[in-house]
């Protein structure tokens, strides 16, 4: 018995090594130590959960920042039986019909949806890992977008940050508001057709 | 030599030790999973094919060096509900104590299913909690504060075995690195370097449940506040171990969290990471502190210690 609680302190003892060792590199992977253990130390931190990177708020903390959306719907096409002698009892539904494009922002800007903070949190979260690649734009958000908005033909990403003044400015411009210190500025900006045709891509 | 060595290894890692604080910390961190997984009946529709990731994706959405050999989501998405509804009661009994080792184990696999699912849409809490979630499932963390020992008492509490002991020890290093780690992380920022990190936190209206704006009043709490946090993060693991800055760090720590969670909204965030803070109580303490919070435990504390 004696033996056998030896022999599992031991293996445990390997396995204690092993974890800390993994827990040290796997927030650092990329660096020469991660790049060397990839192998041997990814397989097991990806599928308990290790890896992860610690770096909330930093290097340096997000801006405001959104998603801005434009939905275009395509122009009204003129054919001889949706002319306009021929419209006379069609219903508000005719095919001449311009529709505007529409705005919109995501996530949703002043929501006043019933749903947990944390859906808000989620959504957000879900934004900011949108924008860091405008493939994730292409490729996951378009189309979802387009799914939103039934029978637009195409729909343009627009990555808003809205800037927050340094300290200093805040401080030595006390008298003006925040939102008039504060800047926009557009980082990426892509546009997917909703009806196809692109070229498959692969994240 | 070797045998010194091995005895202290021995000692630090697998001496047993009291289940209390790990009760505690059961019970803040499974309430607080409970409750986020509550509200994931809100977002259910997140984690299929009409959401923003088909299920084809799943993996490739993570960064390469992050996907993992195969998903826990064993079950297609259109048993979400159930699915979500099963995690919820085992939540709940493992809040209440009731279960052990298998059922936190099946409860991890399930969280760990749904975090894969739809990895964008995860935060900090989401994924802290299922990591300790994960050291959890190895422990006997339902010896003590569980709800059975209300209605049968025991005659007495067992104190943790090898593997309960281990892991204890490795959920107080996890913490100490995920601290260490993001202090590190912050001084690779010129902001935090410069003292006005915090004013970008505290000024940007998508983080915070008020106005902040008015501390630019008063600009020299913002970088005060910014290097105590670094401070306190880089020096985590050194004044937690020393135990005349053990109770001052965690006191750091538990108004810091505080302060997330009510001033950003990032309260399940706060309180998974302040529920592994009873792990580096005192026992004794606890053992008191318990007492005087549950005078009726007391008796039976008592009776069955006897």
């Amino acid at each position: 018995m004696k033996k056998v609680k030896l022999l599992f302190k031991a293996l445990l003892s390997l396995w204690i090594v092993y974890n800390i060792f993994v827990m040290l590199v796997m927030p650092n992977v990329g660096a020469y130590f991660g790049r060397v253990t990839a192998n041997v130390v990814t397989p097991y931190a990806n599928t308990v959960g290790l890896n992860a990177g610690w770096n909330f708020f930093s290097p340096e903390p997000a801006h405001p920042m959104y998603l801005k959306y434009t939905v275009y719907y395509p122009e009204p096409e003129i054919t001889p039986e949706n002319a306009p002698e021929s419209e006379e009892g069609s219903g508000s539904s005719s095919p001449l019909e311009e529709r505007d494009p529409v705005e919109g922002y995501f996530p949703v800007q002043n929501d006043k949806r019933d749903v947990p903070n944390i859906t808000h949190k989620r959504e957000w979260a879900l934004m900011r890992y949108m924008v860091l690649d405008a493939k994730r734009l292409r490729i996951l958000m378009g189309p979802w977008l387009c799914r939103q908005y039934p029978g637009a033909v195409s729909i343009t990403m627009e990555h808003v940050i809205e800037t927050i003044p340094f300290l200093d400015q805040a401080v030595r411009f006390q008298d003006e508001s925040m939102k008039d210190l504060s800047k926009e500025v557009q980082s990426l900006r892509e546009t997917v057709s909703c009806q196809g045709g692109m070229d498959e891509e692969s994240l | 030599m070797i045998k010194k060595l091995w005895a202290q290894w021995d000692w630090f890692w697998f001496a047993p030790q009291s289940l209390l604080g790990l009760a505690y910390m059961r019970i803040m961190l499974c309430a607080t999973l409970l409750y986020m997984n509550i509200t994931r009946f809100y977002n259910l529709e997140f984690y299929t094919d009409s959401s923003w990731i088909p299920r084809v994706q799943a993996m490739k959405v993570m960064p390469e060096l992050g996907r993992p050999l195969f998903m826990w989501m064993f079950w297609p998405d259109s048993m979400n509900f159930a699915m979500n509804l099963v995690l919820v009661i085992f939540l709940g009994l493992l809040t209440l104590g009731i279960g052990g080792r298998w059922l936190m184990w099946i409860t991890w696999i399930i969280n760990a299913g749904f975090l894969q699912r739809n990895y964008a849409v995860n935060f900090g809490a989401d994924i802290i909690g299922a990591l300790f979630l994960f050291y959890m499932s190895f422990t006997q963390s339902c010896e003590r504060l569980s709800i059975k020992n209300l209605i049968l008492p025991k005659t007495q509490f067992r104190q943790s075995d090898i593997l309960s002991s281990a892991m204890i020890r490795m959920m107080q290093v996890q913490i100490s690195v995920i601290y260490a780690y993001t202090g590190w992380e912050k001084l690779k920022g010129g902001s935090w370097w410069d003292g006005t990190a915090l004013w970008s936190v505290l000024a940007n209206p998508q983080m915070t449940t008020m106005d902040f704006s008015f501390l630019r009043h008063f600009p020299w709490v913002i970088p005060v506040i910014g290097y105590v946090t670094i401070l306190f993060e880089i020096y985590f693991p050194a004044m937690v171990v020393w135990h005349r800055t053990r109770y001052i760090c965690l006191m750091l720590g538990l108004s810091f969290h505080a302060g997330i969670g009510l001033f950003m909204g990032l309260m399940p965030f706060a309180t998974v990471m302040v529920s592994t803070y009873f792990l580096f109580l005192d026992p004794q303490l606890l053992e008191k502190g318990t007492c005087l919070l549950l005078p009726k435990l007391r008796v039976k504390v008592r009776t069955s210690d006897t």
